[in-house]
């Protein structure tokens, strides 16, 4: 009686847990960052790496058109809260459009991406080291015209599920995901180093976060980068660098 | 397709999975037939396809290289002859910057040729070969049997998605691209099919290349050339894995032989690398930035064999001598083992190229590794500076090299050589002028002018 009566009240618990909203968010910063050793104030934003997938009952596929439109408006978020808090985006020329236009600069932005690719592979795995400073791309970093100009280079990845109605009447009977769901990723890295200087996690499951990324992500990342550190110093007199 | 993947992702369970999968779910083979029925599935998956081809142009995957893009279009046109297209297939033959080594056909005709691959290969019929084996897949409807396989397609999207979660570092850029898109044509396209459907590619690969006048022998050497092992694979592939490899070699050694076709058309490595250096040259550019300084040097090495007063060749070569640090040329006996390539895999998850290199360089074989890759990288920079006196590239890489010897007026020296060499808008200008500026900074000012 005991056990089934236990047994009842977890499957509960899970499906009532399965069936909640949740968002949720994590940052690391560099000790280089926290103790002002630099100032996060002109931010290059590169082209923002979105990936959505439908997961239906009879599996996953990909959404080519969907993961770009939200990629751009990834994007358009962070660069508006970096702009809220007082920072100052260095991005020019460095759109999706005018990239396909500029053979020489998409290469340099493979290839600094490749370099992202390769630390995040370390970082991933053990972000707290962030803050002792582990991570670097290396001045290579400089190859991107925009970093003259920066403090700092943004990328911007954001990766989500995005359930059918099936799926998600599948997952509350039977326990499992019932919600689509969605993370992003912003990482800045200093403009001249290379060096990893801050990330930010962001984890949404309110379904929104396609139609609307603002909504879903907005509030949340603006705290985030006034937690980090990000955005102008203030100073006597002077409103960063 | 995954014949001609020698490159995989790291997941070892995706690596179960799929061998699993591969053991598991096989189509069966099929004649190229006229009378293949398109379902509305089918044309969802071409739909795919072409918008697949966009989005690699698009992300200026598409290597433009005039010369090199006939050469590749040439030899796949020859192999096709005068054979009737399939209805709904536009036969085109595209090379991707990608170091992956890998080739793969979209169910539209649209054929692909990483640079990789690419730079592996030693002459034209080894190129026919792959394209041969390509070029079955499209006219065998290939993609459409495997699309059908429901069990198939959910193994290739975790393929796909564990691609995504690793990033460029194990995958190629095409592996990462087709994640982002998650098509699940890319599935089987890109990542294999059942060993049914690769067999009977091989074998009709190898009898159109012999029909076009090839060599069929270049098949079994091309797989020969797979088999290279100069860096850690994390997890091996769905058709590299060594008895499946060695299998379908001797099959086609035996399939060769027995066609007694003598004199069939090679060409040779020098006619070859002709057309193929720019998408060997901008390879070993890739593989520097992946870690994979072996692979470079060895791609560079040819390079500077064929043409040995190649000042920009030679540049490659020291820059890749320079970029194995600590690292032997080619793998240990010991790294190949079993229990080697265990360590080598958690040392490459686990540490950052910087690390791996600092944890060599406290080895006294290490440093002793590192002095002589050194070496050879200063002589064939000075090589490259004898040759030609304008250039500018073999400056930036003594300046590297200086730097890390701590040998810092040398250095700047070199780095003011370079920006003085350089083009104007050269893109990495403003790192050379920061670097030569820290290592300024550092030193004393009288040993800072003496550096310039």
């Amino acid at each position: 009686m005991n056990r089934s009566f236990f047994a009842t009240a977890l499957l509960l618990l899970f499906a009532a847990g399965s069936s909640l909203a949740a968002t949720f968010s994590n940052s690391y910063t560099s000790s280089k960052l926290s103790s002002g050793q630099v100032t996060v104030a002109n931010v290059c934003v590169l082209p923002a790496q979105g990936q959505l997938k439908r997961v239906g009952m009879k599996g996953k596929e990909g959404m080519s058109q969907e993961s770009d439109t939200w990629g751009t408006q990834l994007q358009s978020v962070v660069e508006n809260h970096l702009k809220e808090i007082g920072a100052k985006i260095t991005s020019k020329g460095m759109s999706s459009s005018e990239l396909e236009t500029n053979d020489q600069l998409r290469q340099i932005v493979l290839q600094v991406q490749q370099k992202f690719d390769n630390v995040a592979t370390q970082m991933n795995r053990k972000p707290k080291d962030i803050k002792k400073e582990r991570y670097t791309l290396g001045d290579e970093v400089a190859l991107l015209p925009c970093s003259a100009d920066s403090d700092a280079l943004a990328f911007v990845e954001g990766t989500g599920s995005v359930l059918t109605s099936g799926k998600k009447a599948f997952g509350m009977l039977v326990a499992g995901a019932s919600h689509s769901d969605a993370s992003l990723k912003v990482t800045f890295v200093d403009a001249k180093s290379g060096d990893v200087l801050a990330y930010t996690f962001l984890y949404n499951n309110n379904g929104k976060f396609e139609q609307d990324p603002e909504a879903a992500y907005g509030k949340r990342l603006g705290k985030e980068f006034q937690r980090i550190g990000v955005g102008p110093k203030p100073g006597p007199g002077s409103a960063g660098k | 397709m995954r014949i001609f993947c020698a490159q995989t992702n790291r997941l070892a369970f995706v690596l179960l999975t799929v061998l699993i999968a591969t053991q598991c779910f096989s189509q069966t083979g099929t004649q190229a037939s006229t009378d293949f029925k398109f379902s509305s599935v089918d044309l969802k998956l071409l739909e795919e396809a072409v918008d697949f081809d966009r989005q690699l142009s698009k992300k200026r995957l598409v290597l433009q290289d005039p010369k090199l893009n006939a050469y590749v279009e040439r030899v796949g046109r020859g192999l096709l002859g005068d054979q009737p297209v399939p209805e709904r297939v536009d036969f085109q033959f595209r090379v991707l910057r990608d170091p992956m080594i890998n080739a793969f056909a979209l169910p539209n005709g649209s054929i692909y040729v990483n640079t990789g691959l690419l730079s592996i290969l030693d002459n034209e019929a080894e190129l026919a070969s792959v394209l041969g084996h390509e070029i079955t897949h499209v006219t065998h409807r290939h993609a459409y049997l495997a699309n059908r396989s429901m069990r198939k397609k959910m193994v290739v999207v975790d393929v796909l998605q564990a691609a995504g979660v690793v990033g460029g570092a194990a995958f190629g850029v095409v592996a990462v691209a087709a994640s982002a898109l998650g098509g699940i044509m890319v599935t089987t396209t890109v990542y294999g099919y059942s060993q049914d459907l690769e067999r009977e590619a091989d074998r009709n690969g190898l009898e159109m290349m012999s029909r076009a006048g090839y060599d069929p022998r270049a098949m079994p050497r091309t797989f020969e050339l797979l088999d290279e092992r100069l860096e850690y694979e994390p997890v091996e592939g769905f058709y590299h894995d060594h008895p499946k490899l060695k299998e379908r070699r001797a099959a086609m050694q035996d399939l060769a032989d027995s066609m007694n076709t003598k004199g069939g058309r090679v060409d040779t490595e020098a006619e070859y690398l002709s057309y193929s250096a720019p998408a060997i040259c901008y390879n070993i550019q890739a593989d520097l930035g992946s870690r994979r300084a072996r692979t470079a040097l060895a791609r560079a090495k040819k390079l500077v064999h064929w043409q040995p007063q190649n000042a920009d060749y030679l540049v490659l070569e020291a820059d890749a001598f320079r970029a194995l640090g600590g690292k032997t040329d080619v793998p240990s006996a010991d790294e190949l083992e079993k229990h080697g390539q265990a360590e080598h895999r958690k040392r490459y998850f686990k540490l950052t190229a910087e690390e791996e290199q600092k944890e060599l360089l406290a080895l006294p074989g290490g440093r002793e590794q590192q002095r002589v890759n050194f070496e050879n990288a200063e002589k064939q920079y000075l090589a490259a500076v004898r040759l030609d006196s304008r250039l500018a590239d073999p400056h930036r890489g003594l300046g590297f090299l200086y730097e890390d010897e701590a040998r810092t007026p040398d250095a700047i020296r070199e780095y003011h050589s370079y920006l003085q060499l350089a083009a104007p808008d050269a893109v990495d200008r403003l790192r050379i002028e920061r670097r030569a500026s820290l290592l300024e900074k550092s030193l004393p000012s009288a040993q800072s002018g003496a550096g310039r």
